[in-house]
């Protein structure tokens, strides 16, 4: 009687068909290898680059239009003199470079400061010029921002000539008003010992 | 169609199905003519003879095969059902065992996926190491604004009775390259402050980031600086500012320049 084991399968021990179908799984297998390695790294690239979408870069772009704001604030109303008085003794000019960096709320308290400047300049001849030091951003979101800035004011008298710089270190309130950063509020930096 | 998957006894010697037993006999002899008695093969082909020169032994196997072969190709017929893919009119293969004949997966393609992989994998190596990611750059740059508001009160800060303690306290937030500026400097403090026993102590009122990163980030501080000495012992404040470049070494975000006058820069 033939046993089985008599007629087992000749292409386990020899022939071409068996490497070649041992080269084919192996085949198999590397593509099944590198298709899982490529989807795994196409997902990681697509997990990486979400993570990048450029907002630091934004945020950072807007931290420098706050500090480009703040200080041109600072520079337009700290910077007077004679040469801006009309015949009512009133500088319009000086009014509206400041007026266009600020929010109309703050413009209302800004006109009453104004016209103690005006005052100034009206009756003592002073003139006053603003020099930035350094500014940076101490809070920042989509659409309020509050930036620090430091620099001096040095007046210069009709009578009496130029004075010592005052230094100044003054914290600004900042909002975003149809896509413009617009000066809302300040307040000295005044410290915890004062 | 039908193609058997394993080859057969008549396939190793090279002998029809029908061949006779001369035949065999004959095909047996060439195929082992050039092979050692250790050969693997040897045996195998030997194996092979003692089948189908035994004609009980050939019929079983024949009929074991004829079996086989209808079973593989009702499981051909099945599959091929399933896939859909047989071509019609196709011959049915009549031969007992064909060599076997599988798809193999082409070479041009494995070449092809290994490259989109490597682009792949390269790219999201490039991305992860060359770009940092958006909110690292904030999380950064918020701990190298906390760094510099630890380091700057330290470094601005000085008393005549333990200079040496400050100084050491000073230079442990700076990198190697500013504290060489900054024992310049502070060999004056340690000429002038103990005759005029000056005490000074830096406070940090508030900071803001003028510029941010993953490895420098730039820092604005407000620093009040209470001052006393033998002629003055109230304190006097002065109320100061300073540009703090941070550094990050080795995990540690470190002032690598302290820009304390108007116009002053690290160059």
């Amino acid at each position: 009687m033939t046993s089985s084991s008599d007629i087992d399968s000749p292409a386990t021990v020899e022939s071409s068909t068996g490497e070649h179908s041992g080269s084919a799984t192996f085949r198999v297998v590397v593509l099944g290898v590198l298709v899982v390695v490529l989807l795994a790294a196409c997902g990681t690239l697509i997990w990486l680059l979400a993570g990048r979408r450029g907002e630091a870069d934004d945020l950072q772009s807007s931290r420098e239009a706050v500090m480009a704001q703040t200080d041109q604030f600072m520079l337009r109303m700290g910077t007077y003199g004679p040469d801006l008085l009309d015949d009512k003794g009133q500088m319009p000019e000086y009014r509206s470079r400041v007026k266009a960096v600020i929010t109309p709320k703050f413009a209302t308290s800004f006109d009453q400061q104004a016209g103690t400047a005006e005052q100034l300049v009206a009756q003592a001849g002073v003139s006053r010029q603003a020099q930035i030091f350094a500014t940076g951003v101490s809070a920042i979101d989509s659409d309020s921002a509050t930036a620090l800035v430091a620099g001096t004011f040095t007046d210069t008298y009709k009578k009496g000539g130029q004075q010592q710089p005052v230094p100044f270190r003054i914290e600004v309130s900042l909002v975003k008003t149809d896509g413009k950063w617009l000066i809302d509020d300040f307040t000295p930096v005044t410290g915890g010992s004062q | 169609m039908t193609e058997p998957t394993t080859p057969s006894w008549y396939d190793l010697l090279d002998v029809a199905p029908d061949a006779s037993e001369a035949e065999i006999r004959a095909a047996w002899k060439v195929a082992i003519a050039d092979l050692d008695p250790t050969d693997r093969r040897f045996r195998v082909r030997n194996q092979a003879a003692e089948v189908l020169l035994d004609k009980k032994r050939r019929a079983a196997y024949d009929a074991e095969l004829a079996a086989q072969q209808r079973s593989e190709q009702e499981e051909t017929a099945k599959q091929s059902a399933e896939d859909g893919d047989e071509k019609p009119g196709a011959p049915a293969t009549g031969t007992a065992i064909d060599a076997p004949r599988r798809r193999v997966v082409p070479a041009w393609l494995l070449a092809g996926v290994a490259v989109l992989t490597a682009v792949a994998v390269g790219a999201a190596a490039w991305v992860y190491f060359a770009l940092p990611s958006d909110a690292s750059v904030e999380e950064s740059t918020r701990a190298a604004q906390s760094a510099a508001e630890r380091a700057v009160g330290p470094i601005l800060s000085y008393d005549y009775r333990h200079l040496d303690e400050d100084q050491a306290a000073a230079e442990s937030y700076m990198t190697s390259g500013y504290q060489q500026n900054y024992d310049k400097l502070f060999a004056v403090v340690k000429q002038n402050a103990p005759s005029t026993k000056t005490v000074v102590t830096g406070k940090v009122i508030s900071s803001g980031i003028v510029r941010s990163g993953t490895d420098r980030v730039e820092v604005l501080l407000f620093v009040d600086q209470s001052t006393t000495n033998k002629q003055d012992k109230g304190p006097v404040v002065y109320k100061n500012q300073v540009r703090a470049q941070m550094e990050k070494v080795g995990g540690d975000w470190l002032v690598d320049c302290l820009i304390t006058t108007p116009n002053g820069s690290c160059d």
